[in-house]
């Protein structure tokens, strides 16, 4: 994984997504130590001060607890507000950028529900 | 804690003013890029913290002392800059031995495989390598001092591009085994950027701005839109540049100095866009009027 420095998102965002990522992935589980910002800083070749801004996100959102003098971990349902979230945020930012899209293209409302079904029906 | 303290600081040469009323703070343990065009004042700040040279006024402070003509701070601190220069006589293997005399922290065995890696000879004197081979060598003899403050000045220069990648990952490594305080001034400031804690710009003389490199990049950002709705909304704010074409306007302003809602942008057609951190520098230190393009009109 690298981070992107020419992306508009900052990079501890960047950082934050990837601890997300990896969470909702199952490859960090919980109450399963996270990096700490050093290695972070190490694995992606950033400043630790940075590498440590995105495990902030992610513990100011309760999605890591502290266990004083070990590091974070993962908190019990960190995954499950992940989704959420994302369900919440995310996926509806792009629905609406995608019936926005359909309008400017002069589709209609049938034929996008059409093009979303076969595109589930294209990645069963 | 601030490992360095100036305030107003200002050396006066014969025929111009290299510094005036720089005034600046930086925290201990971190990396920190001193970015400012030609002539901007970067390496008299930094040869003034090495001790190198006398302020006119001003005072200067580093580990709470005043760094000129003192032994303390020269223990603490190392300067790498292309002027650094080591008996024609001795090679390199006499040289790194001479370090270990005098920097507590040397890290000798360290010295010795960054050297082998780059594939330095042991045994070539200094003044015989290549611009690319002597910075290299500067900066590996900056890394393993292992200082308390470590300036490196365009340590960069003359490098290849793939081993200038090596060694801002050394520089950083070097840095979480054995935190301490790196002021690195360069021109490059894009492929150095992912390293750095803050940003400290230099511009005639003192410092124009001082922030993490986030907060330095939101300072300015560009908006896209209709020029009638843009100039309204940008008739009183200071205006960084400025393009026109067909009806549609590209303007570089302050964050800070926008205060409308982002459905509103939306809503008038407007998108905002971020700047990398040298198009910031770049803007905020270019002087007013002064376009490119109005030479050739």
């Amino acid at each position: 994984m690298y981070v992107n420095l020419d992306s508009a998102t900052p990079i501890y965002i960047q950082i934050a997504e990837w601890l997300q990522h990896e969470i909702v992935a199952d490859r960090l589980q919980t109450d399963e130590k996270v990096y700490s910002q050093y290695q972070l800083a190490e694995l992606f070749n950033i400043n630790p001060a940075t590498a440590g801004k995105g495990l902030t996100i992610l513990f100011e959102e309760q999605l890591l607890y502290k266990k004083r003098g070990l590091g974070m971990f993962v908190t019990i349902d960190a995954k499950e507000r992940i989704l959420t979230k994302r369900r919440n945020e995310t996926l509806t930012k792009m629905a609406q950028e995608i019936v926005i899209e359909a309008k400017r293209l002069l589709v209609s409302d049938e034929e996008l529900l059409i093009l979303i079904r076969q595109t589930q029906e294209g990645l069963k | 804690m601030n490992i360095i303290k100036c305030e107003e600081l200002a050396k006066n040469y014969a025929n111009h003013n290299a510094l005036h009323n720089l005034t600046c703070a930086i925290e201990s343990e971190k990396i920190i890029g001193i970015i400012g065009r030609n002539g901007a004042g970067k390496s008299t700040f930094l040869n003034i913290l090495a001790g190198y040279i006398k302020p006119t006024s001003g005072s200067c402070s580093v580990f709470n002392k005043n760094p000129f003509n003192n032994i303390f701070t020269a223990a603490n601190t190392i300067l790498i800059d292309d002027r650094l220069s080591f008996s024609d006589y001795l090679t390199l293997e006499e040289i790194l031995t001479m370090g270990a005399d005098f920097y507590p922290n040397w890290q000798g065995e360290l010295a010795y495989r960054l050297l082998d890696y780059v594939g330095l000879p042991l045994t070539s004197k200094h003044q015989q390598l290549s611009k690319g081979q002597m910075a290299t060598f500067n900066l590996i003899y900056g890394l393993v001092s292992r200082c308390a403050l470590t300036i490196l000045d365009e340590p960069m220069n003359g490098m290849d591009e793939a081993i200038r990648t090596d060694f801002y990952r050394a520089i950083l490594k070097e840095y979480i085994a054995f935190p301490r305080t790196f002021l690195i001034a360069s021109h490059h400031l894009a492929e150095m950027e992912s390293i750095l804690e803050e940003i400290l710009l230099i511009d005639d003389g003192s410092v124009l701005a001082h922030a993490p490199v986030e907060d330095f990049k939101q300072q300015l950002i560009v908006l896209n839109g209709p020029s009638d709705v843009l100039a309204t909304l940008l008739a009183d704010k200071v205006i960084y540049a400025q393009k026109d074409m067909a009806g549609m306007t590209l303007a570089v302003v302050e964050a800070s100095s926008l205060v409308i809602s982002e459905d509103l942008l939306r809503t008038n057609g407007i998108t905002k866009s971020p700047l990398t951190s040298s198009d910031v520098c770049m803007y905020l230190t270019r002087k007013k009027g002064r376009d490119i393009d109005a030479f050739f009109d």
